[in-house]
């Protein structure tokens, strides 16, 4: 009998507990800065890639390639950060200024970003 | 294994090529700096990590002794400490724990302010390395030299290409450990504002909320500033003074999607879906952060929110 008691209470006890643990304060709701820290230079990443897409001399140079610059704006939202990082380090490398050799570096550099990442296949051909 | 040589004989001249051609370094301050008052503790056995980090402290205010920090840093089969542990010590202890950007510059700049620095050396190679922690506490533009708290010296003097090849081989590990409430002098703003961030990401919100003040103090542009204050006072559970500080990032940073976000979320969870609703009306932009807020308020259960509604 007091065995079947504990064992009831017990159970009740467990019920409470699993009901009690979505209402308890929990700091989870609110955005912390580190994840908002990380959120801004995402957006500051991916907006630096995409104006650089947007650049006249580089939507025409992705174009003869056959690729639309606002698909391949859509695909470099996309990329983790491990890859927008890599992809910005790539894109840092290369000479500034609106040369031939800059444009088609920044074009090469992107379209080999999302090739090697299975978004596009301009090079399966060659 | 005459390729091998080749290859060597070509490596070494290309290198002594770059050495030649390399022009006298110029010095990196005016005035020879010394922070005399850093503390030194002599370090014993292998614990030049526990030594170092307690001259750190020390520096930023934070009286402690070695002693006190090798339970914490020690690890005996390593004979030695790893810098995250450094770091998570110094959190600890309330204190950011900043890694410098900047290279040599850098650490001249934090001298120029009066804080030492803590670095990592390989005083080998990298093959067979020997890791050391040692503190930044001088340089001297005349003779281009360092000063250190190194090891059992008060006052190691390393002429600046030294120290910087050993500094260069431990992968240019600068750490610089500072009070919240200290003006962030040549630190620049995302490393201190990342600092300040793990500082709250370790439930130090008391140091985390002065931190992110001294950066809303320094940085008033700086929007990380702010937010962290907000959400550091939220974590306090001083709830009425986040929302007047996420009001204020409001009003110079309309519709800022994680201050909106978090602002509605504070105000459903006070009981407020009123204020909540008013403050989703007032904002028209998108993105995903935002429809969670608008998600959230929406399923809020409202009755009747009069005159509340439109507050502004």
């Amino acid at each position: 009998m007091i065995a079947r008691l504990q064992r009831t209470v017990l159970q009740l006890v467990v019920i409470c507990l699993a009901l009690a643990a979505p209402l308890a304060p929990t700091h989870a709701s609110i955005v912390g800065t580190d994840a908002a820290i990380a959120m801004s230079e995402r957006a500051e990443a991916v907006a630096r890639v995409n104006a650089m897409l947007m650049r006249e001399d580089v939507r025409g140079q992705l174009e003869a390639f056959g690729v639309d610059p606002h698909e391949a704006m859509d695909r470099v939202n996309s990329l983790t950060n491990a890859e927008l990082a890599q992809l910005q380090s790539q894109l840092g490398e290369l000479p500034a200024g609106g040369d031939v050799l800059g444009v088609l570096g920044v074009v090469l550099v992107v379209l080999l970003v999302l090739e090697l990442l299975g978004v596009t296949n301009v090079f399966t051909g060659v | 294994m005459s390729r091998q040589r080749n290859v060597l004989g070509v490596w070494l001249l290309l290198t002594a090529g770059c050495a030649l051609f390399q022009p006298p370094p110029e010095p990196l301050g005016s005035a020879p700096l010394e922070l005399t008052a850093t503390p030194f503790f002599p370090q014993q056995d292998y614990l030049c990590g526990p030594a170092a980090l307690a001259t750190v402290l020390g520096a930023s205010g934070r009286d402690i002794h070695p002693d006190d920090l090798i339970g914490a840093l020690y690890i005996p089969e390593r004979q030695g400490s790893l810098q995250v542990e450094l770091m998570a010590a110094a959190r600890r202890h309330g204190r950011l724990a900043i890694e410098l950007p900047g290279g040599l510059p850098a650490i001249v700049d934090q001298l120029e302010a009066g804080r030492p620095v803590l670095v990592l050396q390989n005083l080998a190679i990298d093959l067979w390395p020997v890791w050391h922690y040692a503190v930044v506490i001088g340089y001297r533009p005349e003779s281009d030299q360092f000063l250190l708290r190194s090891g059992r010296e008060r006052r190691k003097v390393m002429g600046r290409n030294r120290f910087a090849a050993t500094w260069e081989r431990a992968g240019r590990w600068a750490l610089l450990v500072l009070d919240p409430d200290a003006a962030p002098l040549g630190v620049p703003p995302r490393a201190y504002l990342q600092a300040a961030a793990d500082l709250e990401n370790v439930g130090a919100y008391q140091p985390a909320l002065r931190a992110f003040r001294s950066a809303a103090s320094a940085w008033p542009e700086e929007v990380m500033a702010g937010l962290g204050v907000a959400n550091n006072l939220y974590y306090l559970g001083r709830h009425e003074a986040a929302m007047a500080a996420y009001r204020r990032l409001l009003a110079s940073h309309p519709g800022h999607d994680v201050a909106v976000h978090n602002l509605a979320m504070l105000l459903l969870e006070a009981g407020r879906p009123c204020e909540a609703q008013a403050l989703m009306r007032r904002v028209d932009a998108e993105g995903p952060l935002l429809d969670t807020a608008r998600r959230a308020v929406a399923r809020a259960p409202i009755d009747d929110c009069g005159g509340a509604a439109t507050r502004p």
